[in-house]
């Protein structure tokens, strides 16, 4: 039965994400000034009317570049988790319940995969094919697929014992449909938390790989690059760095509270 | 097999568990039996004595077996023990309902959801338990909602194993009654297991007494009651209360 007390993580957790994703849907729309314009007047100015959070070494308004460029963390963290997911999830249901061969096959590719550390599976992507977005989408898609598929195998071996399965079995059902419209609704409840919790490593990921040069490219905003940019000018400008940065820890503290708050509700 | 009289007949199969290249084992020994259209027949024993291997077995759910045996019937459907595990937590009693309709492609929507509404109300529920969710129902409520769903199919055979095994008196009376009813009127088939001879005394006309995977006796249910002659028939018959000679 799913609890209806309210979780306070939930609550808090919604409210961060809430706030931020707002924020950057209206930076989908407008934003206070255009992100890549560049101004000789204006750099490394400080917080004004004009500038709500200063601008960067370029002249550019700080707050316009955060409101875009946390949509392409955000954007790039969505796309990562889906094709991570969808083939971890097809993985894992898969091996999970017919077992055998299947199982063991696919699952050494996973343990295989599963050894390649994040990073050196984007060098290898980026060395191939070069650096951009759909790059880390697919190098980190890649590296998140074992997980996936660990999470949805053992809830598959599980379920796939209850006796609901086999009165699917007896009632006419196969396979595919005994594994995608009967047992994966199941394994929701464990899931969701995964993937709210991939959510947030994908997020970290694409900013670590942009803020060492290989996602996101100049001039594109993202919270990775804008932290790069403003290393060097930790002290002359501390707000190009604070923005960005108290930005990604809200973003990752939101959805790691929303994750808790999930994980709670669906306890069954 | 006599394809006119029997529904089911079982000739010397032995069932194994376990996986082919490790700790294989035999778990059911040379059973023969045979059911006819319209019986009812209990299958007893204790618990790990290969009760629901055998239905298991018959329903092509466990496959690792050597002999015969031939359903003259489609689709034989299964009453489960346990009325938790038996329905699916995350779908509407409606759409567990309409599943097996839907899975052989039978009849259109509004009609499938009339059969539906039609079927609940046959086996004691209102039709609007069909927007419920499993877990908004009690065990006996669950139980009726798996004989629905077992029976929306017209199958010819069905089985259930130990369907009252976890109710509480008064609805496992209901439950027994409702079973009674679907029978007559439907013409069912029926196996029905249990480790409890009283019930098997109320519902069924013949009754094989299984232990250890042999089946150790095997008659009329008024035979074997007035006269048992393995040690595991009085064993049971002395746990129901009902040694011979004694009324339960």
């Amino acid at each position: 039965m799913i609890r209806r007390e309210k979780d306070i993580n939930l609550i808090i957790g919604g409210v961060i994400c809430a706030v931020l994703l707002s924020v950057m849907a209206i930076g989908l729309f407008v934003t206070p000034h255009d992100p890549n314009t560049m101004n000789a007047a204006t750099r490394f100015a400080g917080a004004s009317g004009t500038h709500l959070l200063g601008c960067d070494n370029f002249g550019r308004d700080t707050l316009s570049r955060v409101m875009v460029g946390s949509q392409t963390t955000l954007m790039v963290a969505v796309l990562t988790v889906f094709f991570g997911a969808t083939l971890g999830i097809v993985m894992g249901a898969l091996t999970g319940y017919f077992g055998g061969v299947v199982d063991e096959v696919l699952m050494r590719i996973n343990d295989a995969l599963f050894a390649f550390p994040v990073i050196l599976m984007v060098l290898v992507f980026v060395s191939v094919i070069g650096s951009g977005r759909s790059t880390i989408i697919i190098a980190i898609g890649i590296a998140f697929v074992p997980s996936f598929a660990r999470i949805v195998r053992s809830e598959v071996v599980k379920q796939r014992e209850l006796d609901y399965v086999i009165a699917a079995r007896l009632s006419g059902a196969g396979d595919g449909r005994i594994i995608f419209v009967h047992i994966l609704p199941n394994t929701l409840s464990t899931l969701l938390p995964a993937l709210i919790i991939g959510f947030n490593n994908a997020i970290l990921a694409e900013t670590g790989m942009s803020y060492l040069g290989i996602g996101v490219q100049p001039p594109d905003p993202s919270l990775g690059r804008m932290l790069a940019e403003a290393q060097t000018y930790l002290f002359r400008a501390p707000l190009m760095t604070l923005v960005p940065g108290l930005t990604l820890i809200l973003l990752i503290l939101g959805f790691s509270l929303l994750s808790d708050g999930v994980t709670n509700l669906t306890k069954r | 097999m006599n394809e006119a009289e029997n529904i089911l007949s079982v000739q010397n199969v032995n069932v194994f568990h376990g996986s082919k290249t490790a700790k294989r084992r035999q778990v059911l020994f040379d059973m023969s039996f045979s059911l006819k259209r319209g019986e009812i027949l209990g299958v007893v024993g204790e618990s790990g004595s290969g009760k629901t291997t055998l239905v298991k077995t018959i329903l092509g759910i466990n496959n690792d077996y050597k002999g015969l045996i031939t359903v003259g019937c489609e689709r034989p459907q299964m009453v489960f023990q346990d009325p938790y595990s038996s329905l699916n937590p995350s779908r509407k009693i409606g759409w567990l309902l309409e599943e097996p309709l839907k899975n052989n492609n039978c009849y259109a929507k509004v009609k499938r959801r009339k059969m539906v509404a039609h079927m609940l109300e046959r086996v004691g529920l209102n039709a609007d338990y069909a927007m419920r969710y499993p877990y908004q129902l009690s065990g006996g409520e669950r139980q009726r909602v798996s004989i629905a769903a077992a029976l929306i199919q017209t199958p010819r055979l069905l089985i259930a194993d130990e369907p009252v095994s976890s109710l509480d008196p008064k609805t496992e009376k209901q439950i027994l009654e409702l079973l009674k009813k679907l029978h007559r009127e439907m013409g069912l088939s029926i196996i029905f297991i249990s480790h409890d001879l009283r019930i098997i005394r109320q519902l069924c006309e013949r009754v094989l007494v299984i232990s250890q995977g042999v089946i150790s006796e095997a008659g009329r249910v008024e035979d074997i009651f007035a006269q048992p002659q393995a040690k595991i028939t009085k064993r049971l018959l002395k746990a129901a209360g009902m040694e011979m000679g004694a009324n339960a």
